[in-house]
C-alpha cells in the first residue's frame, strides 16, 4: 500500500474514532428514568381516558394526592419512619451476627465443622415460614418484625462473608507474612479487604430480603409501618394508599440499592470496572 | 583478566563506600520431603556476603521450595540455614523475596503497597525505594492501572524498601515479555551494585542467570548437580564471546541432565 493510500485509510480510522468518543458524552443522567416516566405517562393517560377504573387502579394523580393527605395528617411519615427504624433495626443485628459467624467459621476449622450443618439446615429454612410461631412467641411488637429481619438478613452476609475470607489468595497472605505482618496486621491489610467485595455482594442482596421481610411481617403482624398502611388501606378499599405502599417500597428499595453502590465507590475504588468509571 | 580485576578493585572500593549490608548464607544438608516424596535432598551450599548466585534447574527439582526454606516459610526435616553463622527458623526482616507474580494489593496503592509492613516511619524508604525502581511519579495510583512490567517493578522497590541484606528472587522476570524483562535484569544488577546485598535468583532462562550471577547452581532432584563460577566482566554482554560459551555449556549440561527437557 502506498503512503497516501495508508494516510486515508488512518484518517478513516481517526473519524471513527471520534464518532464513537463523541456518543458517550451524550446526557445519560436522564436516561435511567425514561422507562419508569413512560409507565407513569401511559398509567395516567389510561386513568384519564377511563380505560383503568379508579375503584381497581387510581390514577397517579390520585396517589399522589394521597401522599399530600397522608403527609399532612403525619400518618405517612410516622410509618415511614417506624418501617426504616425497624428495616435498620433488623439489618443492624442480623448483619452483624452474619459477619462475626463468617468471621469465626472462616477462620477455625473446629468453628467451621461445628457450626456449618446447623447454621445450613437453618439456612434452607424460608424464614418467612417462622411468621405465625413468630407472632406466637412475640405477639405483634417491634421483636417479632425485627426478628424475623435477622433471620432473614442474616444469612447473605454470613455466606458471603464466608466465601470472601476463604476465597483470599493465599498467595498474598504469605506475601504478607514474609514482609512483616503479624496476625493482625494480616487481618486489617489483607484479609478482610481481600473479603471486602464479597462482603459488599452479601449487604446488598441482603437489603433486598430486608424489604421483603418487613412488607410481609407488617402486613400480618403490625400496627404501624408502611406495610400496616398498606393492609389497613385494603380493609377500606383506599387502592390509593395500597399503590402508593407498593411505590413507597419500590422508592426505599432503590434507596438501600444506591447506598450499597455509594459503599462500593468508596471502599472498592481500587476496582478496574471503578477505576475505568472514573476515568 | 586485567579488565576483571580492575571491576573487583571497583567493587570492593564501593563495598568500603557504604557499609556491605550482605549476608553470610550457609544451607547445611536440608531435607525436605512432601507426602513421601523428597524434595530437597542433604542440599548444602554457602554464599559470600553480597554474592549474587543463580539456581537452575527444571520445574519441579526443589528452586521453590529452597527458597521458601530460605526465607523462613517452611520449616526443613532435617539441616539447618544459618545466616551470619546464626540458626534461621523463621521469618526474619533482613531476608526479603520477590515473587514470580507481582503479588500487590490491588486495595493500596502504588506507595502503600511499597511501605507494607513499615508503617508511617516507612514512607520516606518506601518513597526512596520507588523513585530507585524509577516510579516515583506513580506513587499515588493504583495497582490496577500499571503494566505488568511496572508492577514488578513496584514489587522490587517493595523488597528494597525494607533494605534487606538478603535478597531472593523467585523468578521475577518468568512472565514478563523479553524487552521488559531486559530492562528489569538492567535494573536489578545495578541496584545489587549500588547496595550490594547477598542475592540469590532463582530461574529458567540460562542467559538471565549468567547476565546476573556470580555463580550459577545447577539444582537436579532436589541436589546440586554442579557448581559454576561466572567469572565474567559486568555489564556483560549476551553477544560477546565468553557469555555464549558459557550459555551452551550450561544448557548442554541440562539438556544431558534431564534428556532435553527444562
Amino acid at each position: 500500500m502506498d503512503a497516501a493510500g495508508s494516510a486515508a485509510l488512518g484518517d478513516g480510522i481517526a473519524a471513527k474514532k471520534l464518532f464513537r468518543r463523541a456518543r458517550p458524552e451524550m446526557d445519560t443522567r436522564f436516561l435511567p428514568w425514561f422507562f419508569p416516566v413512560l409507565f407513569l405517562a401511559i398509567w395516567q393517560a389510561g386513568s384519564a381516558a377511563g380505560w383503568i377504573n379508579s375503584r381497581v387502579l387510581p390514577s397517579p394523580l390520585e396517589v399522589f394526592a394521597s401522599v399530600f393527605r397522608l403527609s399532612e395528617s403525619g400518618e405517612l411519615w410516622e410509618n415511614l419512619r417506624v418501617s426504616c427504624l425497624r428495616a435498620g433495626c433488623g439489618f443492624v443485628i442480623g448483619g452483624s451476627i452474619g459477619l462475626l459467624l463468617g468471621f469465626f467459621t472462616a477462620t477455625s476449622r473446629q468453628l467451621e465443622i461445628l457450626l456449618d450443618t446447623s447454621l445450613q439446615m437453618f439456612r434452607t429454612i424460608p424464614h418467612l415460614a417462622l411468621t405465625p410461631l413468630v407472632i406466637i412467641w412475640f405477639g405483634i411488637g417491634e421483636q417479632a418484625k425485627i426478628f424475623l429481619i435477622v433471620c432473614g438478613v442474616m444469612f447473605p452476609i454470613y455466606l458471603n462473608t464466608f466465601h470472601g475470607i476463604r476465597s483470599v489468595d493465599p498467595r498474598l497472605i504469605d506475601m504478607g507474612r514474609v514482609y512483616g505482618l503479624g496476625r493482625r496486621e494480616l487481618w486489617r491489610q489483607i484479609i478482610l479487604p481481600g473479603a471486602l467485595p464479597s462482603i459488599l455482594v452479601g449487604v446488598r442482596f441482603s437489603m433486598g430480603v430486608m424489604w421483603m421481610t418487613l412488607i410481609v411481617a407488617e402486613g400480618i403482624a403490625a400496627s404501624s409501618g408502611i406495610g400496616y398502611m398498606a393492609s389497613n388501606a385494603r380493609e377500606m378499599m383506599q387502592t390509593d394508599v395500597m399503590v402508593l405502599s407498593i411505590l413507597l417500597y419500590a422508592f426505599l428499595g432503590k434507596l438501600a440499592d444506591v447506598l450499597a453502590r455509594r459503599l462500593e465507590r468508596l471502599w472498592l475504588a481500587w476496582r478496574p470496572e471503578f477505576l475505568r468509571a472514573a476515568s | 583478566m586485567f579488565l576483571t580485576g580492575t571491576r573487583k578493585e571497583q567493587t570492593s572500593s564501593l563495598l568500603r563506600a557504604d557499609a556491605p549490608p550482605g549476608v553470610e548464607v550457609r544451607v547445611c544438608g536440608l531435607e525436605k520431603s512432601y507426602a513421601g516424596r523428597i524434595v530437597l535432598d542433604s542440599l548444602s551450599f554457602s554464599m559470600r556476603p553480597g554474592e549474587f548466585a543463580a539456581v537452575v534447574g527444571r520445574s519441579g527439582c526443589g528452586k521453590s521450595t529452597l527458597l521458601r526454606h530460605l526465607v523462613g516459610l517452611e520449616l526443613p526435616d532435617a539441616g539447618e540455614v544459618l545466616v551470619n553463622g546464626q540458626r534461621r527458623a523463621c521469618l526474619h526482616a533482613d531476608t526479603r523475596i520477590m515473587f514470580q507474580e507481582d503479588r500487590l494489593l490491588p486495595w493500596k496503592t502504588v506507595l502503600h503497597n511499597v511501605s507494607l509492613g513499615l508503617g508511617e516511619a516507612g514512607m520516606p524508604a518506601a518513597r526512596a525505594a520507588l523513585a530507585a525502581v524509577g516510579l516515583a511519579d506513580r506513587a499515588d495510583d493504583w495497582p490496577a492501572v500499571l503494566s505488568g512490567g511496572q508492577k514488578q517493578r513496584v514489587s522490587l522497590a517493595r523488597a528494597l524498601a525494607h533494605a534487606p541484606s538478603f535478597l531472593l528472587l523467585d523468578e521475577p522476570m518468568g512472565a514478563l515479555d523479553a524487552l521488559t524483562r531486559l530492562e528489569m535484569q538492567r535494573l536489578i544488577e545495578e541496584l545489587w551494585l549500588e547496595r550490594r546485598f547477598t542475592a540469590l535468583l532463582v530461574t529458567h532462562d540460562v542467559g538471565e542467570a549468567i547476565t546476573l550471577a556470580d555463580r550459577i547452581i545447577l539444582l537436579e532432584n532436589g541436589r546440586i548437580a554442579r557448581d559454576l563460577a561466572v567469572d565474567l566482566q559486568r555489564p556483560r554482554r549476551r553477544n560477546a564471546k565468553e557469555f555464549g560459551r558459557l550459555e551452551v555449556e550450561v544448557l548442554e549440561w541440562i539438556m544431558s541432565m534431564h534428556g532435553g527437557f527444562i
